[in-house]
C-alpha cells in the first residue's frame, strides 16, 4: 500500500460579515492505493463540504481557508493545486446521478468528449472508448446504450455512466459524495458493488463519504468520524465498529437499528448539533456529551493516537465504559 | 488502453432503462409554421405572381372596390391593395426578424459571459441593462430612429441598441441556474476548460429558452416597425408596409375600411402564427 493522498490543513471559510466562520475544518486525510476511507457524519458535518474542497468545488459563498494536498506522482508525493487535479488525479460522483449528466447529450459522447480532453484522441476512437468504458462499468449491451440519452436511463445505469465518466478521466482517486443515497437499496448495493470491484481490480483509492452507517461498514477499510466540521475519530473500520472511542461515535452507533440485537429502544443523541456560527469553543460535542466536565467546555481536544491505529479527539476516551 | 479486469456486468433484467417515443411537436406549432411558411412564400414569390407595381400611382383609378382586375381594389393613389398587401411581406418580415436576431446574438453572448463568469462582467452588463430599462422602449426607439434617421437599417440599429437587454437578462438568468447543476461541475471534475463547458453544455441547456422568446420577440418587433411606420418615423412612402398602411387608410375608415383593416389582419394573423410558434415550442420543451 502505497500513499496516493495527503491533505493537511484542509479548512472551508464562510465569508460572513467581518467574522470568519469554518464550517470545516481543518481538518487532515490521508489515502492509500486500493483503499476506501468512509467520512460518516450527520447532515451539516461538513463531510460533503470536505469532499468538494479537495477540488476547490465549494458552492457560491463558502471559500477554501487554508489546505495543501499531495498526491503521487512517479512515486512521490507532490503537492498540487486544486483546480490541476479535477479529472487527472481525482474524479468526483456525486449524490444525484439525475443532474450529474448532460440532459442534452447522449451518454457515449458526454465519455467520449471527456476521453478526447484527456488523450486527444480522434472522434472515432474516443466513441469506441466511451463503448468500452460502459463495458467496465456493468452496463450491458453498451455499444447501443452509448446512444441513449441520459433520461431514458434509470438512476443505477445514469450512476454508472457518471463512474464511467470518472474512469475516462483515468483517476487514481475517486471521491463519492454519498453515491448511492438517490437510489434504491437493491440498486444502492449494485453499485457498492461496483465500486468495491473496481478498487480491488484497479487499484483505485475511495473516499466515499456518506451518513449511512451500515454502509460504510460494508465498502469502507477505514473510517472517519466528522461532528461539526471537525473530524472526532478515525481508524480502521472493524476497530471503530466494534471498540468506538469518541462518545459521540459510540452514541452514533447506539443510535443504529440492530436487527440481532432485539432489546427494542434506540438510544437518541440529545439537542441538535450546532451551526458553523455557534460552534463551542472547546470540544464541539461537549454540550450534548454526557462525559463532558470543565475542561471540555473550554478546551478544545486534539487528535491523539491510541495505538491500534484508531485517533480519538476526546479527553474522557480512556476514561469512558 | 490496457485489458482490464471487467466487473461483472449487469444481467438485462437488472437493467431498469427504456427508450422512451420521440416526444411530438404539438398541433399549433405546426399550423404557426404552416402560416409563416404561407407568408415567405407569397412575399418570395410575389412580384412573379401579381402583374401590378406596388408603387405605380394612378390617380384616375383610385379607390376602386374589388373587382377582376384589383382583387382587393386599389387604395387612395389607385395602386393595387392586394399587390401592396403582399409585397410588405417582404418589409415587414426581414426587418422584424432581423430587428430581433441581432439583439438576439448579442445579448446571449453578453447574458452568457455575464452568468458564467459573475462579479465583474455581471456587474457591468446589469448595470448597462438597467441603464437601456430605465427609459420607456417606444420612447427610447423613437429617439434612436429619430436621431439615425427613417428607414429600415437604422430601425434594425436602434432595436437592437434595445432589445439586447431581454435577451441578456434571460440568457443570464438561465446560465447561472445551470451553472449550478450538477452536470456543469461534473463537467468541471472531469477536467474540461471553462469555455467549452460553457459553449456545450452550459449554452444548448440555455438557448431553448431563447428561441421561444425569440419568436415571440419578432412579433412585438413587427408591431414596434408598425407603430413606428404609422407614426411616419419607420419605413418611409411609397414602400408597402402595414403600419403604414393603416395610417394612411386611416383617414378612409368608412368609405373603405378594408385600407386599414386588411394590413391590420395581415399583422394579427402573422402575429398568431409566431406565437402559435413559440408556445408549441414551449410546451414541447417543458413536456
Amino acid at each position: 500500500m502505497t500513499r496516493i493522498l495527503n491533505i493537511e490543513n484542509l479548512r472551508v471559510d464562510l465569508a460572513a460579515r467581518g467574522k470568519l466562520v469554518s464550517p470545516v475544518g481543518p481538518v487532515d486525510l490521508f489515502l492509500d492505493s486500493g483503499e476506501c476511507l468512509g467520512i460518516v457524519g450527520e447532515s451539516g458535518s461538513g463531510k460533503s463540504l470536505t469532499l468538494k474542497a479537495i477540488l476547490d468545488l465549494l458552492p457560491d459563498g463558502l471559500s477554501r481557508g487554508t489546505g495543501t494536498q499531495q498526491v503521487v506522482e512517479g512515486g512521490i508525493l507532490v503537492e498540487r493545486a486544486p483546480r490541476d487535479l479535477r479529472g487527472r488525479k481525482i474524479s468526483l460522483i456525486s449524490q444525484e446521478p439525475g443532474t450529474a449528466l448532460d440532459p442534452l447529450m447522449r451518454v457515449g459522447d458526454l465519455i467520449a468528449e471527456i476521453v478526447r480532453e484527456h488523450s486527444g484522441c480522434s472522434r472515432a476512437e474516443s466513441q469506441s472508448r466511451a463503448v468500452e468504458l460502459l463495458r467496465r462499468v456493468g452496463v450491458p449491451d453498451p455499444e447501443n446504450r452509448a446512444k441513449f440519452w441520459p433520461h431514458e436511463m434509470s438512476g443505477g445505469l445514469k450512476q454508472r455512466v457518471v463512474i464511467s465518466m470518472a474512469l475516462a478521466c483515468e483517476s487514481e482517486i475517486l471521491l463519492c459524495d454519498e453515491p448511492t443515497t438517490a437510489l434504491d437499496v437493491t440498486i444502492q448495493a449494485q453499485i457498492v458493488d461496483l465500486l468495491r470491484e473496481l478498487q480491488r481490480l484497479e487499484g483505485l483509492g475511495i473516499l466515499f463519504v456518506t451518513h449511512d452507517l451500515a454502509l460504510v461498514r460494508q465498502i469502507a477499510n477505514r473510517i472517519c468520524v466528522m461532528y461539526a466540521g471537525l473530524i472526532v475519530e478515525s481508524g480502521p473500520s472493524a476497530e471503530i465498529f466494534a471498540n468506538p472511542k469518541h462518545p459521540y461515535t459510540r452514541a452514533l452507533l447506539a443510535a443504529l437499528p440492530d436487527i440481532e440485537a432485539s432489546t427494542g429502544d434506540l438510544m437518541p443523541i440529545e439537542g441538535t448539533p450546532p451551526g458553523p456560527a455557534e460552534f463551542p469553543p472547546g470540544c464541539r460535542f461537549a454540550p450534548r456529551c454526557p462525559l463532558a466536565d470543565g475542561q471540555c467546555l473550554s478546551k478544545r481536544p486534539m487528535l491523539e493516537a491510541l495505538g491500534t491505529g484508531v485517533r480519538v479527539a476526546c479527553f474522557k476516551s480512556e476514561k469512558g465504559p | 488502453m490496457t485489458e482490464h479486469a471487467a466487473p461483472t456486468p449487469l444481467a438485462d433484467e437488472q437493467v431498469l432503462d427504456r427508450r422512451n417515443a420521440r416526444k411530438r411537436l404539438p398541433a399549433k406549432f405546426s399550423i404557426g409554421i404552416f402560416i409563416l411558411c404561407a407568408y415567405v412564400l407569397l412575399g418570395a414569390l410575389a412580384p412573379m405572381l401579381l402583374p401590378f407595381d406596388p408603387d405605380q400611382s394612378n390617380i384616375l383609378r383610385r379607390l376602386q372596390s374589388p373587382s377582376t382586375t384589383h382583387w382587393l381594389g386599389t387604395d387612395q393613389l389607385g395602386r393595387d391593395f392586394l399587390v401592396r398587401l403582399v409585397v410588405a411581406i417582404r418589409v415587414d418580415l426581414p426587418v422584424a426578424f432581423l430587428a430581433a436576431f441581432f439583439p438576439m446574438v448579442i445579448g446571449t453572448v453578453i447574458g452568457a459571459v455575464a452568468g458564467y463568469f459573475g462579479r465583474l462582467p455581471d456587474m457591468i452588463v446589469s448595470r448597462a441593462a438597467d441603464l437601456v430599462q430605465a427609459f420607456p422602449v417606444y420612447v427610447f426607439l423613437l429617439v434612436l430612429v429619430f436621431a439615425l434617421g427613417s428607414g429600415a437599417t437604422s430601425f434594425i440599429i436602434a432595436a437592437t441598441a434595445i432589445a439586447w437587454v431581454g435577451y441578456a437578462r434571460l440568457t443570464r438568468g438561465e446560465v447561472m441556474r445551470l451553472r449550478s447543476m450538477e452536470f456543469v461541475a461534473a463537467a468541471r471534475v472531469s477536467g474540461l476548460p471553462e469555455l467549452r463547458i460553457l459553449a456545450t453544455h452550459v449554452m444548448p441547456n440555455a438557448l431553448p429558452q431563447t428561441l421561444i422568446y425569440f419568436m415571440s420577440d419578432i412579433v412585438l418587433m413587427v408591431l414596434v416597425l408598425s407603430s413606428l411606420s404609422f407614426l411616419g418615423v419607420g419605413i418611409q412612402p411609397p414602400t408597402a408596409e402595414w403600419g403604414r398602411m393603416i395610417s394612411e387608410g386611416q383617414p378612409f375608415l368608412h368609405s373603405h375600411w378594408r385600407l386599414a383593416v386588411l394590413p391590420g389582419l395581415m399583422l394579427m394573423i402573422f402575429g398568431i402564427a409566431l406565437s402559435l410558434i413559440a408556445d408549441g415550442l414551449d410546451d414541447w420543451y417543458r413536456s
